[in-house]
């Protein structure tokens, strides 16, 4: 009987020959957890208070915990600076030595590019957006949705969970060079809904996948958790392979699914269907094509957070901003997802185009996503890239959050309406 | 212990219910007192359920009950009233995994909005996921969830599972270091 990716990620992890979608495991060879802290909460102090719940006064495994500290970047009060120097002591005396507070960037994709989480693998983050490393072919668990407490990983460097069903997305064919993996998610799950994937995780495939770019398969993980799902995964393959040699100069194992898996459900797309789309307030899972919001005045535009801010993100930024001027009535923030990122943009000549049109160019950070950085004042019309849209989440309950790919984004920037980039490019509005 | 609860039931309305929504949610509210919390508890469902609520009581909801982003706000009002059970047609991931952590009991009864009403008397058995209407004399069965998440709640949550499953093994329990839950 053939396995599917994480069917096989999940045995390995467990010991096992193989495994089937109900049973119960324990995964003993995982990474994490990985914790991070925010205004108000740290991540290591979390660790040690549910710790000392279960009765243990240490990690089982410190080597394998990871503190991202992509919140509080920069620290914007003395509070904020006392706070992450804290946890870094704490951490210290935790003897966790994997502590990315340095800028570095939004810790999902670092601890990518820092070798941690590799293709094969199993690890466990307190946070279901950490399913971005799905894009790379490795198995993110939290406990899952019948399954045990992330503590659990901490404890005793073990954790158990209930082995998930997977739920097939094929898609096939070319993606418009404007349609991102934003549109293509914000379009599966209008049609899904928010209660499509209890106890199952997404498999990404298809051509359109095969050909996706690295990032664009993270972002496309990412934020599944909304669907109700315990995660999501795409194959790890000569493309995989490639970017780890390119990027990082490392070698990393091919995971693919058996021709003969079996999946809980197979929803099959077409790309060359997909068009810009956009999430509306106050709910996630409600998105439309972006050419139906051509009314909505927009004042702020956000190109970053670990649903966006990628290379290929900024390259399209870019490509329609080029020679344009954003509105004068609209702030644009650009927050590259990581410092990688940031520098590989800037050698492009990326950045200075972004900066000529009007763009605000800042650090790597997920205090954009949550309004510590650019709040929304009552009456904003924010358009995100950003993972959430719930009103509150940038700042005051009365703005509206829309999410969007960065070429909607950008060409909404330049008319000051939320504007399909395909129509903008046609020249009308 | 036993899972069995009996209560006046609080039914809140409609699908994919946002527990932040429904609580007027707002970044800092956590810190406030536990008792100023609990007014706030499901308010913006109607302003009469914080003032209704009281120990005992059994939430009863609808589809995808607690869906979208929920932070701790709506379990540390229900702990502050008295509340420990929730019955839902369904029960959203995250909520789920909040319940059983903040040692709620959770079951999924499809068809139970249209079996109770707001302030009936019910009787809901966790293990066999059978909810009795004493009010209204009906009986309604839905599906409980696995044993693994039953033997957790019983212990009192995952935290109190995990700590027992941990005293048990002698070389990684710190006794002294334990603060229970």
């Amino acid at each position: 009987m053939g396995q599917t990716i994480a069917e096989k990620i999940i045995a390995r992890a467990a010991g096992k020959e193989a495994v089937v979608p109900g049973e119960y495991v324990v995964l003993k060879n995982i990474v994490g957890p990985i914790v991070y802290s925010w205004k108000g909460f740290s991540g290591t102090k979390h660790l040690e208070s549910l710790s000392s719940a279960v009765g243990v006064k240490k990690a089982a495994k410190p080597e394998k915990c990871i503190i991202n500290g992509d919140h509080l970047q920069p620290p914007l009060s003395i509070d904020e600076v006392l706070q992450s120097k804290a946890v870094r002591k704490q951490a210290e005396e935790m003897g966790i030595k994997k502590v990315y507070d340095h800028g570095e960037g939004i810790g999902h994709m670092v601890n990518i590019e820092k070798g941690d989480i590799l293709p094969g693998t199993a690890f466990v983050s307190f946070d279901p957006q950490a399913s971005f490393a799905g894009g790379i072919g490795a198995f993110y668990t939290g406990g899952g949705r019948f399954g045990s407490h992330f503590i659990e990983a901490y404890a005793l460097g073990e954790i158990t969970i209930c082995v998930p069903g997977t739920i097939k997305v094929e898609i096939n064919g070319s993606l418009h060079r404007n349609i991102t993996s934003r549109d293509i998610w914000f379009k599966v799950f209008a049609d899904l809904g928010p209660s499509a994937a209890y106890g199952m995780i997404f498999e990404f495939s298809g051509s359109t996948i095969d050909k996706m770019d690295m990032e664009q398969r993270m972002v496309l993980c990412g934020n599944t958790a909304f669907a109700g799902s315990d995660g999501a995964i795409i194959q790890s393959d000569e493309a995989t392979q490639k970017w780890f040699k390119d990027w990082l100069d490392m070698d990393v194992d091919i995971v693919k699914s058996d021709a003969d898996a079996s999946y809980s459900k197979v929803y099959k797309y077409q790309a060359e269907d997909f068009v810009s789309m956009v999430t509306y307030p106050p709910d996630m899972f409600t998105a439309k094509p972006a050419s139906e919001f051509r009314n909505v005045k927009i004042s702020q535009c956000v190109i970053g957070t670990c649903a966006g801010g990628t290379l290929n993100d900024l390259r399209i930024a870019a490509s329609i901003l080029k020679g344009q001027k954003i509105h004068k009535d609209i702030r644009y923030i650009v927050s590259p997802i990581t410092q990688r990122v940031f520098v590989q943009a800037s050698n492009e000549g990326l950045l200075s185009v972004l900066a000529e049109a009007g763009a605000q160019i800042i650090t790597p950070t997920c205090d954009i996503c949550m309004g510590a950085i650019a709040p929304l004042a009552p009456g904003d019309v924010s358009l995100s890239q950003q993972t959430l849209n719930v009103p509150g989440r940038s700042g005051s309950h009365e703005a509206d959050i829309y999410l969007a790919s960065s070429a909607t984004i950008a060409a909404s920037a330049i008319t000051g309406y939320i504007t399909d980039p395909n129509i903008f490019e046609n020249g009308s509005h | 212990m036993g899972m069995k609860f009996k209560g006046t039931a609080i039914v809140i309305q409609g699908d994919h219910v946002n527990l932040d929504r429904a609580m007027s949610w707002y970044s800092g509210m956590e810190s406030l007192p536990s008792k100023e919390i609990a007014t706030k508890f499901m308010v913006n469902i109607s302003p009469d359920i914080p003032k209704r609520a009281k120990k005992n009581d059994i939430v009863v909801g609808g589809n995808d009950f607690g869906c979208g982003k929920g932070h701790f706000s709506f379990w540390i009002a229900i702990k502050e009233i008295g509340i420990k059970c929730i019955v839902a047609e369904s029960c959203s991931t995250q909520m789920l995994q909040n319940g059983v952590t903040y040692q709620a009991y959770l079951v999924e009864v499809p068809g139970i909005l249209a079996a109770v009403e707001m302030g009936d008397e019910i009787e809901v058995d966790i293990e066999s996921a059978e909810v009795k209407n004493i009010t209204r004399n009906t009986v309604i069965k839905g599906q409980p969830f696995p044993p693994f998440l039953l033997e957790v709640m019983k212990s009192g949550g995952h935290l109190e599972y995990l700590r027992k499953k941990i005293a048990g093994r002698e070389d990684t329990f710190d006794e002294e270091y334990c603060k229970g839950v």
